[in-house]
């Protein structure tokens, strides 16, 4: 904390506390001014870019990536990385739409969560307790899910016949206070991370065994517990986010999740969020999340020609890792 | 250990064994009727087919998987031994493919192209190799021709020409277009977009507002034309999808804006794509897709390729070239076409 | 990598003295082979598909198997002393597409071999562009070279179109159609690159401060050690490396392509990471990164010659991938840090 933070809090004032704070916001996360900036420009060109109409819809198309991301986040503080994410989702909403219709809506959300889970678990087994290399597992699970997913929607479109009569359709479909559904899952869930990751014991011993990994730390049983669950969590949140998909697209080709794990694993790095580092969480992996979500939306809206879009992508993402270490170091240079 | 690791060898071996008989024995049945009056080479149970595709993944279609489907349901129904390997659209890895037949000693190496230059080297190889060489789906370079012996397929260029004229004369040659194409370097997706370029510049009237990438997919669809909606709004007169799932999404997408007001209910907006789906053939039946799109069914497709492959295997005379109709579908002859299985 | 003294802290385990020597006889056996899961590997699946397969070992299969390799072999051998020093190339892929397309297209205006060349050199500046970027502003080299990925691949969509576009001369293909033997001139090349990255990671001093880079960053630079240079070296080579990719691709295939290289630095990775390079750097051999990459050729080429259904290849290759990593850690049952 800064001496101005604690400074503005031990004045009492609650006004004053969040005056200061919000003033810090652009120098804590610099990376809100470079999305500003950004947009801005956008709205030149584009002026619908600005639409709260527009700024809802950009959120609420990275949803279910965002949802991913949070649940990757407590992966990588933890020193680790999952990449089967992608696959999963696409493996969850195959399942998830092929039974809504023969078994109704519920049993088929939750024999999507229990795979979540049983994925979740044997990939926090194999790392936290066979100590196996995150990654390669992660690849491995991401390959076999990949195909299974392949085998078991064989060819056939999964359709949900009738989406608007099944209550389903709330998650990815429906409106609260003008505010997608989605959004607001996703909102929800960052708050709850955000307080499991800062307030919890948990949290604490994540941050412990993430930053610090000699062979003691290890060698207790409670550093191996902590991994595993990061797994678990991460599958699980990816359940979650099949469950928007799924309800939002109410049919599963095979390869609903292919390649969002890159997306996810970027946002989460553009945060600022380093593997194992003491550094990172969930305020900045959702920032990450929407400066993606408003990138991709953007690059369409100002009518970019699709072979400049990852030149530009990769521009702002350097630029926005230049600015945001540049921020936390106080210098340019290493 | 040596307990540990006997069993785990063990269940090392079991997991490979029981996967490998997946691939089960298939049982072989009489002549079928499009081989009657012809001299086989050999009986249908010893031709082996070699199957190069260029990807179930990548692409990402179901066109693909359903094609595939029928021909391993063709080849176990006569029992013809089928070794078909996924290119995962990588033009390298099919050059390995290729290769990788050649070495089972296949009857006749068929390949679906996903480079039409690049799979060039390969099927020089084969050919010189001995082997007999078939086309599916994707016209090879002309470089390559030489080699092939016979190709069977539609045309992603004009199939998508077929579909695109037929959306601009329902819009009486005259508005704003945008098209929501498939990634960029890929064959079918390169060429249908190509398709639309071309109609585009000979069609003074029709304007292309933009051009975004999808994935054939319904979800990337809806999410571009929303994207789509709010920078053009009214504007749009027409959309060009990828295929069936992309204008299904396209479509929900616009259904969606006019009931929260953002577009005029009463602005027609035209559709288009170059292959139907189920979703799409609803779409018609419910008279919201004017425009249209174009009939090719993987099935029907994939029964023709087998069939052929099965001929040049047996030493059959075949037409070097055979292009499979793609007929034009839309809300107006709907009725006669069987409504999609994918 | 001491075993047995670690495992006797650890309680209620019996007579771990016995099982630490058991262990490391059996470890100091496989010799040099030791430090990777990927030898087992290779030496099983290659008796498996012999056994199963009576393709497998002719002289044809044989041979393709080796031009197989080299694509993805050498992108991992140009990845390893990157991994060793505790760094992250993900840009590969896009250079080897661009180098491919900048040879292709500039080969009629200078020629064949100063298009390779310039091919070559530029894979060199795109590597030394992500390592300056990486050392200079200390940036985390996964989000760096991810971006590039991108950037590169924008790049040559931008530069060079998106159709495919072939030679005007095949002389490269004719080149890479030479055969010793069984080896064709690409598959030499490759031995002759792995020859020279292991030879430099084993005796010069570059090779060794990048070890001990990737052990411990911050006591090699207390040594005295000039870490920036180092790192920056080897983005270099990986980008050379991955740019000679490129050019293999336009002699295997006779063309070049925008999408060229997409995904491959994936495997490339697998490769690495499975040839017994650690992700967090400090230890890895470039003999363990050809014998990953041959293990998972081997693997792609037996599924396919017994006539796996393709939907189930993914799922058996993700399976060996967990059970070959699952079986080196319970062979080598030690409390060593896992990433």
């Amino acid at each position: 904390m800064r001496p101005s933070e604690g400074a503005a809090k031990k004045l009492g004032g609650h006004r004053v506390a969040m005056s200061a704070d919000l003033m810090l916001l652009p120098r804590r996360y610099p990376v809100f001014v470079l999305l500003i900036v950004l947009l801005l420009a956008a709205s030149l060109i584009t002026p619908a870019v600005l639409s709260p109409e527009n700024i809802i819809t950009a959120i609420r198309q990275y949803a279910v990536i965002g949802i991913m991301a949070l649940g990757v986040t407590f992966v990588v503080i933890g020193g680790r990385v999952d990449v089967s994410i992608g696959s999963l989702l696409s493996v969850l909403v195959v399942v998830i739409i092929s039974l809504h219709d023969k078994v109704g809506a519920i049993l088929a959300v939750c024999a999507g969560v229990s795979i979540a889970a049983v994925v979740g678990t044997i990939n926090g087994f194999l790392v936290a307790y066979l100590r196996l290399n995150s990654l390669i597992v992660t690849l491995g699970m991401l390959t076999a899910l990949q195909g299974v997913a392949n085998v078991a929607s064989a060819g056939i479109l999964n359709r949900v016949m009738d989406p608007e009569a099944s209550w389903f359709k709330v998650f990815g479909r429906s409106f609260f206070l003008g505010v997608p559904v989605s959004v607001w899952i996703f909102g929800g869930f960052a708050l709850l991370c955000a307080l499991a990751l800062g307030k919890t014991n948990f949290g604490r011993s994540l941050r412990a065994v993430g930053g610090n990994e000699t062979g003691s730390v290890f060698s207790s049983i409670n550093a191996r517990w902590t991994i595993f669950i990061t797994f678990l969590i991460a599958s699980l949140l990816t359940a979650m986010a099949a469950i928007v998909f799924a309800s939002y697209a109410m049919a599963a080709p095979y390869n609903s999740g292919t390649g969002l794990e890159m997306t996810v694993l970027a946002s989460i790095f553009l945060g600022g969020t380093s593997i194992g580092g003491g550094v990172g969480g969930i305020g900045r992996t959702v920032i990450g999340v929407i400066v993606l979500a408003f990138l991709a939306n953007g690059m369409i809206l100002v009518g970019m020609p699709i072979q400049a879009q990852w030149l530009v992508s990769c521009i702002i993402i350097i630029a926005a890792v230049l600015l945001d270490t540049f921020a936390r170091r106080g210098t340019l240079l290493a | 250990m040596k307990r540990e690791l006997s069993r785990i060898a063990k269940v090392f071996s079991a997991a490979i064994a029981a996967t490998l008989l997946i691939a089960s024995a298939a049982k072989a049945e009489d002549v079928p009727d499009w081989l009657q009056g012809q001299k086989l080479a050999k009986p249908l149970n010893q031709v082996h087919i070699g199957f190069s595709i260029r990807g179930l993944l990548g692409g990402g279609d179901l066109y693909t998987a359903q094609y595939v489907n029928k021909v391993k349901e063709l080849a176990e129904k006569y029992g013809v031994a089928l070794t078909s390997i996924d290119a995962q659209d990588d033009p390298a890895k099919q050059n390995q493919d290729v290769a990788n037949l050649m070495a089972q000693g296949v009857d006749v190496v068929c390949v679906w192209a996903t480079n039409a230059k690049a799979i060039v080297p390969a099927l020089k190889k084969a050919h010189e190799g001995g082997f007999k060489v078939v086309t599916f789906n994707a016209v090879v370079d002309e470089a390559g021709q030489k080699y092939v012996d016979a190709y069977v397929g539609p045309d992603d260029y004009n199939q998508s020409k077929l579909a695109t004229q037929q959306m601009i004369d329902a819009m009486g040659g005259k508005g704003n277009i945008v098209m929501i194409r498939a990634q960029l370097g890929f064959s079918p997706s390169d060429l249908r977009a190509q398709a639309v370029f071309d109609l585009v510049k000979a069609n003074p009237g029709i304007t292309l507002l933009d051009t975004q990438e999808g994935r054939w997919s319904q979800v990337m669809g809806q999410q571009i034309m929303e994207n789509f909606i709010t920078r053009f709004g009214n504007k749009i007169d027409g959309v060009v999808g990828a295929d069936g799932y992309t204008s299904t999404g396209a479509y929900l997408a616009v259904d969606a804006a006019r009931k929260s007001g953002k577009l005029d209910p009463n602005h027609i907006i035209y559709f288009s794509d170059a292959n139907v789906v189920s979703t799409s053939y609803d779409l018609m039946k419910e008279g919201k897709f004017p425009g249209g799109s174009v009939i090719q069914d993987p099935s029907r497709e994939g029964e023709l390729a087998f069939q052929t492959a099965v001929k040049v295997a047996e030493g059959i005379e075949v037409p070097k070239q055979t292009f499979l109709p793609t007929p034009i579908i839309n809300q107006g002859n709907f009725a006669q076409y069987k409504r999609p299985t994918n | 990598m001491s075993a047995g003294a670690a495992e006797s802290m650890e309680p209620g385990r019996q007579s771990t003295a016995t099982r630490g020597a058991a262990r490391r006889t059996f470890r100091g056996t496989l010799g040099f082979f030791g430090q990777s899961p990927a030898w087992p590997l290779l030496i099983l699946l290659v008796a498996f598909f012999t056994l199963t397969s009576p393709h497998f070992l002719t002289w044809f299969n044989v041979s393709n198997l080796l031009t197989q390799a080299v694509i993805i072999g050498m992108l991992a051998v140009g990845l390893t002393p990157v991994f060793i020093s505790g760094a992250v190339d993900l840009s590969v892929g896009s250079v080897a597409g661009f180098a491919a397309c900048l040879l292709v297209t500039v080969q009629p205006h200078i020629g064949l071999y100063p298009a390779c060349l310039a091919a070559l050199l530029a894979g060199l500046s795109i590597g030394l562009f992500n390592g300056l970027v990486v050392e200079i502003f200390g940036l985390n080299s996964i989000i760096v070279t991810l971006a590039m990925m991108l950037g590169v691949r924008s790049l040559t969509f931008l530069l060079f179109g998106s159709k495919t576009i072939s030679p005007t001369d095949y002389a490269l293909s004719d080149l890479v159609g030479l055969k010793l033997g069984l080896f064709t001139f690409d598959v030499v090349v490759f031995i002759a690159v792995s020859l020279v990255v292991a030879a430099m990671l084993r005796s010069t001093v570059h090779g060794i401060n990048t070890y001990a880079i990737g052990g411990n960053r911050r006591a090699a630079q207390d040594a005295g050690v000039r870490v920036s240079r180092h790192i920056v070296l080897n983005f270099a080579i990986c980008g050379t490396l991955a740019a000679l990719v490129g050019v293999t691709l336009v002699a295997q295939l006779g063309a070049a392509a925008p999408v060229f290289g997409q995904g491959y630095e994936l495997l490339a990775i697998i490769a690495v990471v499975l040839g017994g390079t650690k992700l967090a750097g400090g230890s890895g051999t470039v003999v363990g990164t050809v014998a990953a990459a041959g293990a998972l050729t081997v693997l792609q080429n037996g599924v396919n010659l017994l006539n796996v259904d393709v939907r189930y290849v993914t799922i058996i290759v993700g399976v060996v991938l967990v059970l070959t990593l699952t079986l080196d850690r319970l062979l080598s049952r030690g409390p060593g840090s896992s990433e």
